[in-house]
């Protein structure tokens, strides 16, 4: 089966004033489809680069990046947009939310971006508020949830345009134990039962439990791969 | 449409602040409402001044009475086809607090032929050429001294005295004309005989202030007007004669350069604005980078960053702009009354929407490029 996600001798280096520092270095990385992939290293070791180059937020310094059969890294600016809107949900440590929409109308966001009409739209949004169990929470807005609540939000935006991978960094940082387990629960149902590709950046080895495949970064480089417990 | 939600929470993502600063837009567009209304007002009040008809009045002053005897030769003068006398007859009308009016004295046959627009009811004139101390009452002047057809004013004359030694003048009141603020001299003024005036004066009998002459072809009124100067150059009358219109806009101009005065009292509250709004602007998307970032990252291109902060401007100063407008669209009536012109709000409206775009585009650019130009993940590490 070609993997979703092929990183082939990925460089990544960033300016600091004068110096160039690399990032990444020479780094080859495949993930198979409906796979549920944990990301762990120290602070500094490239994990949030490399899914940010995942991802499509950022550009490679050299190397081939394909996700879905694209290859990402020679799209424009506004294909990669684009291609980010159909392919990718990401879920951010800070969850992230417009403070002044509510449930629904952040998750709705991604779906503004499709040709969808206002019903189809509220019927996807009605969908995946249900899927994380917040559908009498729909009309509160951030500040009214709470961190929990927040990231279910958080993931419910992330997944209603039903993309290829979830992108996920930190997603329980923010959280206590019970709450961070409640919500890596969602997302292994998610990966499980809807057969979504989940990429997700943790420190906490609990969190990566739950992924089937753990990846250690260290000092921009892969160091090891390992079978998890899930 | 789909989008108007998400912009109009941005515009409100601090109340406070989305208050004062729509307040204070609304305050310059009420400002240049209230004065390009009455901009507009002179203007369409020149405008509107009949191409026909001239005014011959003393080349020395308008104070300067003419002789009867010109009225002849000016009738007889190629291409004019009627005249008329008008002595000023302005006055003060005797009251406890005695209010001032402006008047004139015509001769009711040869008005009657001057007056094609019949601003004045035929059937007033009519009365008033039978009535030798009739006058005929602009209805706004009428209201203001419950003044109806049969009453009897007196008058107090500000330039002539009658046989009797006073300035006081009884007059009846045999007509009540719709006012007209657009017409400069008829439109709100009182109207008595000339035969009564002239003939009840102490001085300058036989004479008139000015004399009205109508045209045949508007186009011709300069060359109409030059050979009636013509025909009294080097005598002691000396003429000057000026279409109503170039009348009207000297009379403007006597205030001074209005039109410029505005334009830069508006100029410079709008100046102002442009870097108050630009400001609130950019401090909104300075705080808002992360919002932004996190919307580039769900699929919004740069150019969708950049139409969603415009759209946020434009949507503050077009509501701004349609309160703003809309309160000087409700003062126009006021304007109205208390300086007697007539503003055309369609234009001044339709102005005012414009400016609004430009403030809009003008003072949202910045803040706009600055969002569309801002990387995800600088802005999501909070750099």
């Amino acid at each position: 089966m070609d993997p979703v996600v092929s990183v082939k001798g990925v460089v990544k280096s960033y300016k600091r004033g004068r110096q160039s520092v690399e990032v990444l270095h020479n780094l080859d990385l495949d993930i198979q489809p409906g796979e549920f992939i944990a990301l762990m290293g120290p602070s500094g070791s490239g994990k949030t680069t490399l899914l940010n180059l995942i991802g499509g937020l950022d550009r490679p310094t050299d190397g081939d990046i394909v996700v879905a059969g694209e290859h990402i890294d020679d799209l424009s600016s506004s294909q990669l947009a684009k291609w980010r809107s159909r392919h990718v949900g990401f879920i951010f440590q800070f969850y992230n939310l417009m403070p002044t929409l509510s449930a629904e109308a952040n998750v709705e966001l991604p779906l503004l971006l499709t040709r969808l009409s206002s019903a189809q739209r509220k019927q996807n949004v009605a969908a995946a508020l249900e899927l994380v169990g917040l559908t009498d929470r729909k009309k509160h807005k951030p500040s009214e949830l709470s961190g929990g609540q927040q990231q279910r939000v958080a993931i419910a935006r992330a997944i209603v345009s039903d993309p290829t991978l979830l992108v996920c960094d930190e997603p329980t940082g923010d959280l206590d134990r019970e709450t961070a387990e409640d919500v890596l629960r969602l997302l292994q149902q998610l990966n499980r039962e809807h057969g979504k590709t989940v990429i997700m950046v943790t420190h906490d080895p609990k969190a990566a439990e739950f992924a089937q495949r753990i990846v250690h970064l260290d000092k921009g480089a892969l160091v090891s791969a390992e079978e998890a417990a899930a | 449409m789909k989008y108007l939600h998400l912009v109009w929470a941005g515009v409100w993502r601090r109340p406070g602040r989305a208050t004062l600063t729509l307040l204070s837009i609304v305050n310059a567009f009420l400002l240049y409402g209230l004065l390009q209304g009455f901009v507009s007002g002179i203007g369409s009040t020149v405008a509107d001044t009949h191409a026909d008809v001239l005014v011959t009045a003393s080349r020395i002053s308008q104070l300067e009475p003419l002789p009867m005897s010109q009225l002849p030769q000016i009738r007889m003068t190629p291409g004019v086809r009627s005249a008329t006398p008008i002595v000023i007859f302005h006055g003060a009308f005797r009251t406890s607090q005695p209010v001032n009016m402006r008047g004139f004295a015509i001769d009711p046959d040869s008005f009657a032929a001057t007056n094609t627009d019949e601003v004045i009811p035929p059937q007033q004139i009519e009365a008033l050429k039978h009535t030798r101390t009739g006058v005929i009452l602009p209805a706004l002047v009428a209201g203001q001294f419950s003044l109806k057809v049969g009453d009897r004013m007196p008058l107090k004359s500000l330039l002539w005295t009658n046989h009797d030694g006073t300035n006081t003048w009884p007059l009846d009141v045999v007509g009540i004309y719709k006012s007209n603020p657009r017409d400069i001299f008829f439109g709100g003024s009182a109207l008595a005989n000339f035969d009564y005036v002239d003939q009840g004066r102490t001085q300058s009998n036989g004479t008139s202030s000015i004399f009205l002459v109508r045209v045949n072809d508007p186009a011709q009124a300069s060359q109409v007007a030059s050979r009636i100067d013509a025909l009294f150059a080097n005598s002691p009358d000396e003429t000057k004669t000026e279409s109503e219109r170039q009348l009207a806009a000297d009379s403007v101009k006597q205030i001074g350069d209005i039109g410029f005065v505005v334009s830069a009292i508006v100029g410079a509250v709008f100046f102002a604005l442009l870097f108050s709004v630009g400001a609130v602007m950019m401090q909104s998307v300075r705080e808002r980078t992360p919002e932004l970032a996190v919307l580039k990252t769900l699929g919004f291109t740069d150019t969708g960053i950049l139409a969603l902060v415009l759209a946020e401007v434009l949507m503050l100063c077009l509501v701004s702009a349609a309160i703003g407008l809309g309160l000087a669209s409700l003062l126009f009536p006021l304007v109205k009354v208390s300086i007697g012109f007539d503003v055309k709000a369609g234009p001044v409206i339709l102005v005012g929407f414009g400016l609004a775009v430009v403030l809009a585009l003008v003072s949202g650019l910045p803040p706009a490029l600055r969002g569309m130009r801002l990387s995800i993940v600088d802005a999501l590490a909070g750099r």
